[in-house]
């Protein structure tokens, strides 16, 4: 079964002249990551706030088709139970801390407060996540008082806290530096080989080719592009759509124009490596 | 490394080793406002200052007598003397001291204007006080405890986080709009004309931040319809502690009728 | 003409030190990157050449104008500043209003003015937004409204803050476009970035920072191929320059064409 399938779904925002998701078909399975690519403006956010049940019900609108989460339909879901199903993570760390609890780990503790766990679960959980995320040494700090790359983690911790098995991940370091990013990628493979489903929007395309099993390309509201993540970007017509490249999928491009192809299409620098030596050994041999 | 002790602190109610902190806020804030009611009824500025007196030494006892007497003292400079002034200088009497225009200092005037700036010295006192001797999510959470929905907590608790956020956010576009050319140091004119490019950026940045951050809680939950837990929680107040707050609240009854009867 | 930074240190009231003995000149024309690890003082130092923070140690200079003498909005006719966070600059109610403003007590005739205004909505590819509410449209786009207004402004030195931030490949074109036009016309463009590529592909000067200070003021190449700058001030390769370390290259690649060439040769 799908986890998540979306089925001729279109969707105009209110007072819009034209749909920002246009018949959209597509199956999410279990257990993979998805990134999420195109340009700005062409409805990879409006993607995930559909995904996240926060279309129409909080932005209203015209929603067109069907999207089944676990196989029920997105409006027969309880948006609490929602909740506990689908986490939210988006890239303002600003916003997503609560400012009103004074201490770190009672502002991972705040989801499960809400559920109604109990006292001594929800010290063992935001324990567990807390070590998980290697940030033992913020727990006593006031949240409101992080810089953005450590408010970012927390917000991760408040979300994985709260157990659901499908992610929802909107740009989450485009206000980071180097080392704030490699900190949320760690989380984020963390997250994939504990089996969660993660949907993943991120410019940062080297990234998005080291993790994502599988990519979709949205443009002007339409999926234009979808499939292996080395597929997709084997195709290096897409940068014409406006979707960026990794530079070293480029490379074995070259290298394919240049009659010297590698004998895998790298999309990744440790692919490239790999594929490089053994070409110079190859050469040593012959 | 985990900081287990921490960690342990949650398993058991918050106390401090100050018994006034760790009365019940509800019951903090009940003293306080009952010590306040007698000046209503009282009307003489030396019972006022008495009462104000009360509440330094109560700061003291809570060991935040540092923390309470700045604060107390710029709002009680500032409040206290305004009403004085306001009072002294229009309040009609017949013991005129001096007049000139619309100007009238008169004996009553001046005497109701010393029973105005006490009585704000008391309400300085309460507030100030309430705010260095009570934890604001404690206020809360003994809210709920009486019923209070735990979504009205959480607007009580993020408003005052938004006072503060407001507050640098303001630094921030200030410096940001100084950097486009709009002067903002100099005269009176300078800084109202400067407003304008301050206060837009800091409306629509709240409006839009208000609702990243009702999709950010309703992440975390916010609409459950589970009865919410408390990770932070007080003791139960103790049958002690109840006893001491009728008691005063008695006491300052009786001296209340004492002084209406007299 | 240039902005020299003479030895600057500067404190915050609190007495927080945030940046020591800065010192560095920007030439017409030139285009830097400063890049570093968040809390490495790249804010602070940007700000110094603006004028919002007055050295505490020092002077910085700009066209011979020494920053203590000035304020800020007298400072800003000479380095435009683009803050990191457009929302924080933007406050009129149609795109065209905010370019125009910043003319108000312009001397130039209205001609001038609108030509100004059209060129850099035309530079910064914002035209077909120009009679909207600058809140309607994306905030990739609102960048480049603030970016705009320092570009009709027409001041010689100006100072980007992130401004890869959350844009596509077609914002960064842009960018890279919009820096060659204002070189050419001898405008300085300062930039904080995290975006590795973006320096290595747009900027021939970087300044990398690391614990307040300047540690490097170098050619992208020399300072991406200098293994301790990158681990101090935090910072990475490019991925063409860290494949090319990978295979044992010490060519100093840092494009694709180089590391082409080099393989191709092998």
């Amino acid at each position: 079964m799908s986890y998540i399938e979306l089925k001729n779904v279109s969707y105009r925002y209110p007072l819009a002249e034209t749909d920002a998701l246009k018949n959209i078909n597509y199956a999410f399975e279990e257990g993979k990551l998805y990134g999420i690519i195109g340009e700005n403006g062409g409805g990879k956010t409006t993607f995930c706030d559909l995904i996240k049940g926060l279309i129409p019900s909080f932005y209203g609108g015209d929603l067109t088709g069907e999207v089944f989460i676990k196989g029920k339909e997105i409006r027969e879901w309880e948006s609490s139970a929602l909740a506990s199903t689908i986490g939210y993570i988006f890239q303002n760390p600003f916003t997503q801390i609560s400012g009103i609890k004074e201490t770190v780990f009672e502002e991972i503790a705040l989801g499960l407060e809400n559920l109604g766990v109990e006292r001594e679960e929800i010290i063992d959980r935001v324990t567990s996540v807390v070590r998980q995320l290697k940030i033992e040494h913020l727990i006593k700090n006031n949240p409101n008082k992080l810089s953005g790359g450590q408010r970012q983690r927390v917000a991760f911790a408040s979300i994985i806290a709260m157990e659901t098995d499908i992610l929802v991940i909107d740009e989450p370091t485009s206000q980071l530096d180097p080392k704030g990013t490699s900190d949320i990628f760690e989380i984020i493979h963390l997250l994939k080989e504990q089996g969660k489903t993660i949907l993943l929007v991120e410019h940062k395309i080297d990234l998005i080719a080291e993790y994502a099993d599988e990519v979709l390309v949205i443009k002007q509201g339409e999926l234009i592009t979808n499939g292996k993540t080395s597929d997709v970007f084997s195709n290096v017509n897409l940068l014409n759509e406006g979707v960026n490249i990794p530079q070293i999928a480029l490379l074995s491009n070259d290298m394919k124009e240049q009659g010297k192809p590698f004998d895998t299409f790298a999309i990744t620098r440790s692919q490239a490596r790999e594929q490089i030596l053994k070409k110079g050994s190859e050469k040593i041999c012959h | 490394m985990m900081d287990e002790t921490f960690i342990n602190s949650y398993r058991s109610p918050q106390l401090s080793k100050n018994w006034l902190l760790n009365l019940n806020p509800l019951n903090k804030i009940n003293i306080y406002i009952a010590l306040g009611l007698i000046t209503l009824f009282f009307q003489h500025w030396q019972v006022n200052v008495v009462i104000t007196l009360v509440f330094i030494l109560l700061a003291v006892a809570a060991g935040r007598f540092k923390s309470f007497i700045s604060p107390f003292l710029k709002l009680g400079l500032v409040i206290g003397p305004f009403f004085f002034i306001v009072r002294a200088i229009f309040w009609p009497g017949e013991n005129m001291i001096f007049n000139y225009g619309i100007i009238n200092i008169t004996q009553e005037g001046i005497d109701l204007g010393i029973q105005y700036a006490t009585i704000m010295l008391v309400v300085c006192g309460i507030l100030v006080l309430c705010t260095v001797t009570i934890k604001a999510e404690d206020l809360t959470y003994s809210l709920e405890k009486i019923g209070v929905p735990h979504n009205i907590s959480f607007m009580i608790l993020s408003s005052l986080q938004l006072i503060i956020d407001l507050k640098d956010k303001t630094n921030v576009i200030m410096d940001s709009q100084r950097s486009r050319g709009i002067e903002t140091e100099g005269n009176v004119f300078v800084r109202i004309k400067a407003f304008v490019p301050v206060l837009s950026p800091l409306f629509l940045g709240a409006i839009s931040g208000a609702e990243e951050k009702t999709i950010a809680m309703d992440a975390r939950a916010f609409s459950s319809a589970n009865p919410n837990t408390h990770l932070r929680f007080l003791r139960p107040t103790p049958a002690l502690e109840k006893i001491l707050v009728i008691l005063v609240d008695i006491l300052i009854l009786g001296l209340i009728i004492l002084g209406v009867v007299l | 003409m240039s902005l020299e930074v003479k030895d600057v240190s500067f404190a915050y009231p609190n007495g927080y030190v945030a940046n020591e003995n800065l010192h560095f000149t920007i030439e017409k024309g030139e285009r830097v990157a400063i890049v570093g690890q968040n809390g490495a003082g790249k804010t602070t130092a940007v700000k110094l050449l603006n004028g919002l923070h007055k050295p505490t140690k020092g002077d910085v200079l700009v066209d011979g104008i020494n920053t203590k003498d000035k304020t800020v909005a007298q400072i800003s006719q000479y380095v435009g500043y683009v803050f990191q966070n457009p929302d924080d600059q933007i406050f009129n109610n149609t795109v065209k209003a905010e370019l125009e403003y910043s003319f108000k007590h312009s001397k130039l005739t209205d001609e001038e003015i609108n030509r100004r205004v059209e060129r850099a909505a035309e530079l910064t590819g914002i035209q077909q937004y120009m009679d909207m509410k600058p809140f309607d449209i994306p905030y990739s786009i609102r960048k480049f409204v603030t970016i705009a207004v320092f570009v009709a402004l027409d001041t010689p030195y100006l100072i980007l803050d992130e401004p890869t931030a959350g844009q596509d490949i077609n914002g960064i074109n842009r960018l890279a476009e919009l820096m060659d036009i204002l070189q050419g016309e001898g405008r300085s463009v300062i930039t904080i970035t995290h975006d590795m590529e973006f320096v290595a592909d747009n900027f021939s000067r970087v300044i990398a920072m690391a614990n307040k200070r300047i540690i490097a003021d170098d050619s992208a190449r020399n300072i991406f191929w200098n293994n301790d700058i990158v681990a101090e001030s935090n910072i990475s390769k490019p991925q063409i320059g860290e494949l090319a370390e990978d295979i044992g290259s010490d060519n100093k690649i840092l494009f694709r064409h180089e590391l082409l060439e080099y393989l191709t040769r092998l």
